[in-house]
């Protein structure tokens, strides 16, 4: 049974054709009948499917008869696609003797791809080459292939030439994936290990756990224990996918599938984690478990008071099913109540906002995100602040250290100087340059993770037309020359503003940020100050001039309904803003920061 | 004077739409006037019990299109089916251009005792940013016309804020226009409506409004101005020599009753404000057929109209009378509004004044600053 097992995963940049490839996969081995196929099957939330990015991992079980008469069992392991959740790629690419790595026949590698094939070959993958989409006009195969062989130094002569979208190739990715990838290794008879790749809540069942049986078996009434938290459970129900969860009297050695054990907290079931039993279980876990420490935080308010509560309940729902997700309550003198989240990264963070407001209904002021710093204060004493009103006063610092990234970009070579002048900007040192042919370089950079918070991304897609890709991986603390800019308005720090910038940025950064709120804040009914300071000293200063006029020259008979209307229109939209002070502030201002052009 | 209420008639023709104009108006076709005369008399006959009418105010559209003789039909069903007082104050807007060719007499015999001209600026490179078709001679030429046809009470308006427009064009518009001893002046900044052919050239970039501030100072400049020259402010946008206020336009910041007649036409009769539909045809289908043509009416609650009576009453320098109010309500102005204006009061937005309260003279210009204090908020 366990040599009919193949466990693999999809290695592609996005929009390379993963999905359409995996759907191709499930379509061909009649796993799902047409249908039941919705457009990408594996992308089930409505969020991954819009953005084409996969959040949550999804395993599904292909049953394929191959040409040697034999049938096999070939699990396909999602990985997701976003630099956010590197954690998650390695602990399922650990799940998986094979990786197959798509690459799109005109684009070429991107640095998502080099980043996860580079982690495939870490856990000693077996990886099959595909290359996709050959259809189209722009497609050229031998140049990918040679790009294959030099950047990452396997063998791509046998790269299979595929489309995904018109069945090409299909049929032998099967038989390779037979061929090329070995069964899986474990010993049915060793006490049970099983790896924790992912885990989703159910509202009925509790935590579903997705996860590799590596050793022994698996099977309900079992009493289980987690060797990283320690927790202990009876197993319920355990199954595979096929793609929907599907029973099985057990999980032995090698396979893939689910476990329900009526976990209550996803906190319990740790990805990484090694399941072994509660009683005579393994001695040792599964290599390469860590916990993941949100580098990403920023505040999330209510706009409206009353919404507090049900934001709170809200982030709970939402941490069942995101075990990286953390938040606490936190107030602010200009927003109120509301909660510090933190978040792995970026995407990570936007996507949990859009969940609050779309599937929560909630209407919410986000502040600027910000990394965790690392505080050493005068007395020897280290500490994480997550948030930079809470930075300490300066004069007790010895040393604030800031995450550093290494990024690796891919970008074609006419945009080199465009690259390294961005990184330049973004107060980054340059590691290392090599060409992955004669037109595209992969450029190495070891950046601050807070200047990849702004508009890297953004910029690094503008100054190369779109061509070039990153990605990054947190190195560790550096210490760094900063300080904490705060604005004031009307003489009033406004706590949710503050930020801690390089002190070479201070000056331009606090003058753009000014004249940027100057736009923003409307006029009062007096002059009203906004000033950048620096500890007590104001570095830039504008004023938002105050009201000349604001009167409405018509009012005869039939415009009276309509101007009440208007002007209670306009008194609405005045309690949306919030008062900090005496100072109507709308809520753009609170996600200025994050737009200012120094 | 005889108390009775406001009538308002709209003449929804014009020759062409003003650029900033968001007001309901159709192009004038040949024999359309005389049909829409018969639809304003259905309509007349429908709402007129012989009320008592003490004002009446022919607005547009551009009510100058209609002839002298059309204009004595449209009077003619008036002292039909209502009772107009025999001091009724009867007023007319009209284009200068639209009256180059008539006998600006004919319009005083057929009744008319008020002339509101839509002079708007005195400079031929302004008036087409305005989508207007006469020019600075045309305005100054119909006043003198109109002055000499004896029309006494006569009133222009005046626009500022008019993308291109500088302070020094709008005194001089000021200076010649009070050197033509008019008792009347209006004085409306520019309000640009997104869905006018103004706000889209504004909006897509095309044209660019004045900065805000020049036209507070120009705003400045008139109230200082218009009182030397013996014109005192009694509204916000509107100065006259004392004795000549618009007596029409009174009723509707005294928050009195008026009717409406024509498409688009509003009334406010006993605590209900309603619209006539802003459409001819289905106008005229509903009076010729007996049926009033309001689209939409709106009752409102006491609290509602106490907070319009003070709004409204502030848009007057002489402020709300607080005797009326309380004649009018059964309570007192403070009963209802007693923190906000104890507050306005300390802030120095609002005075006392032997009748009630008023706008402070610096607080006129940021009038909605205040009118937002007195209305509640709308969720709750």
């Amino acid at each position: 049974m366990q040599q009919n097992i193949r466990n693999f995963c999809i290695i592609a940049h996005i929009d390379h054709g993963k999905s359409t490839l995996a759907d191709q996969l499930i379509q061909t081995t009649g796993t799902l009948s047409q249908r039941e196929m919705v457009d990408q099957v594996l992308d089930n939330m409505d969020l991954e499917r819009e953005r084409g990015i996969t959040i949550k991992l999804q395993t599904v079980r292909l049953l394929y008869q191959a040409a040697d008469g034999q049938e096999y069992v070939l699990n396909l392991i999602d990985t997701p696609g976003h630099v956010d959740f590197s954690y998650e790629v390695s602990r399922s690419l650990a799940a998986c003797e094979g990786a197959l790595l798509v690459v799109d026949a005109a684009q070429g590698i991107e640095a998502q791809t080099l980043a996860n094939v580079y982690l495939a070959l870490e856990h000693n993958l077996a990886i099959i080459p595909v290359i996709n989409k050959i259809d189209l006009p722009a497609a050229d195969p031998e140049r990918v292939k040679r790009e294959i062989e030099d950047v990452i130094g396997i063998d791509a002569e046998n790269a299979i030439l595929c489309s995904a979208k018109e069945g090409i190739g299909i049929v032998e990715i099967l038989e390779r994936i037979v061929t090329e990838v070995p069964p899986p290794s474990g010993n049915p008879e060793a006490p049970l290990r099983a790896l924790i790749f992912d885990s989703i809540y159910d509202d009925y069942r509790g935590v579903i756990t997705y996860l590799r049986v590596v050793d022994g078996t698996l099977a309900p009434g079992i009493k289980i224990r987690m060797m990283a938290t320690g927790a202990e459970f009876e197993v319920d129900d355990v199954g595979i996918f096929t793609p929907s969860q599907t029973p099985l009297p057990e999980l032995t050695a090698g396979q893939v599938g689910y476990m329900a054990a009526s976990i209550k907290n996803v906190k319990d079931t740790r990805v990484g984690d090694t399941i072994t039993l509660a009683k005579g279980g393994a001695k040792e876990p599964l290599p390469g478990y860590k916990q993941i420490m949100p580098m990403v935080y920023c505040g999330l308010y209510p706009i409206d008071t009353v919404q507090y509560e049900d934001l709170r309940t809200a982030l709970e729902k939402l941490q069942l099913n995101d075990a990286s997700l953390v938040f606490e309550p936190e107030t602010s003198d200009a927003l109120g109540f509301g909660f510090r989240c933190g978040f792995l990264g970026l995407l990570h963070m936007e996507v949990v906002q859009e969940r609050l407001e779309r599937e929560y209904g909630l209407d919410l002021i986000t502040t600027a995100p910000n990394t965790v710093y690392q505080v050493t204060l005068n007395d020897g004493s280290v500490r994480k602040v997550d948030n930079p009103s809470d930075l300490p006063p300066a004069g007790s610092i010895a040393e604030l250290a800031e995450p550093y990234v290494k990024a690796s970009i891919i970008v074609p070579s006419e945009f080199i100087g465009n690259m390294m002048e961005l990184c330049k900007d973004k107060r980054g040192n340059f590691v290392n340059m090599d060409y992955l042919d004669s037109n595209r370089v992969v450029l190495i950079y070891e950046l601050p993770l807070s200047e990849i918070l702004y508009d890297f991304y953004d910029q690094l897609k503008s100054r190369s037309k779109g061509y070039a890709s990153l990605d990054y991986e947190i190195i560790g603390y550096r210490p760094s020359d900063l300080e904490r800019l705060d604005i004031l308005i009307n003489g009033e720090v406004l706590d949710a503003l503050s930020t801690i910038v390089h002190k070479d940025r201070a000056y331009s950064k606090g003058k753009a940020l000014v004249q940027k709120l100057r736009r923003i804040i409307p006029r009062q009914m007096f002059d009203v100050p906004v000033q950048a300071a620096i500890g007590n000293k104001v570095i830039a200063r504008e004023t938002v001039k105050a009201l000349r006029k604001d009167v409405l020259a018509k009012c005869y008979g039939g415009d009276i309904s309509r101007k009440r209307k208007l002007l209670e229109k306009q008194k609405e939209g005045k309690k949306r803003m919030k008062q900090v002070g005496n100072v109507e502030i709308p809520q753009e201002a609170f996600m200025a920061v994050l737009k200012v052009d120094e | 004077m005889e108390t009775g209420i406001g009538l308002y008639i709209h003449i929804p023709f014009c020759r062409q739409k003003c650029a900033y104009c968001d007001f309901y108006s159709v192009l004038a076709q040949p024999g359309a006037i005389d049909r829409y005369l018969n639809s304003l008399a259905a309509e007349m006959r429908l709402q007129g019990q012989g009320q008592l009418i003490s004002t009446v105010f022919l607005g547009g559209g551009t009510p100058s299109l209609l002839t002298a003789r059309q204009i004595s039909t449209v009077l003619d069903g008036v002292s039909r089916y209502f009772l107009l007082a025999k001091d009724a104050e009867i007023s007319m807007e009209a284009n200068p251009e639209t009256l180059l060719n008539t006998d600006l007499a004919a319009y005083r015999v057929a009744g008319i005792n008020r002339l509101s001209l839509g002079v708007q600026v005195l400079d031929n490179d302004l008036l087409p940013h305005l989508g207007r078709r006469h020019t600075a001679q045309d305005a100054l030429t119909i006043i003198t016309r109109a002055q000499a046809a004896g029309f006494t009470n006569l009133s222009c308006d005046l626009i500022y804020g008019i993308p291109g427009q500088t302070m020094v064009g709008w005194q001089h518009d000021l200076q010649t226009i009070t050197a033509r001893g008019l008792p009347h002046l209006s004085l409306y900044c520019l309000e640009v409506h997104d869905e006018t052919p103004l706000g889209q050239a504004i909006n897509s970039g095309k044209m660019q409004l004045p900065d805000p501030d020049l036209a507070a100072d120009m705003y400045d400049w008139a109230r200082e101005f218009l009182p030397q020259q013996g014109l005192v402010q009694y509204e916000i946008s509107n100065f006259s020599r004392p004795g000549f206020e618009c007596r029409h336009n009174l009723i509707y910041w005294h928050n009195d009753e008026y009717l409406g007649l024509g498409p688009a036409a509003c009334s406010y009769r006993s605590g209900v404000r309603a619209c006539n539909v802003a459409d001819m045809d289905t106008y005229a289908c509903l009076v010729q057929s007996g049926q009033r043509p309001v689209g939409s009416s709106e009752c409102l609650d006491v609290r509602g109209s106490a907070a319009e009576t003070v709004i409204l009453g502030l848009r007057l320098m002489s402020g709300v009378d607080a005797h009326k109010f309380v004649q009018r309500f059964g309570v007192t102005l403070e009963d209802v509004f007693g923190d906000t204006i104890t507050d306005l009061l300390q802030r120095g937005w609002l005075v006392s004044t032997e009748k009630g309260y008023a706008l402070s003279a610096h607080m006129v210009p940021l009038a909605n600053v205040v009118f937002r204090c007195f209305l509640t908020d709308t969720n709750t």
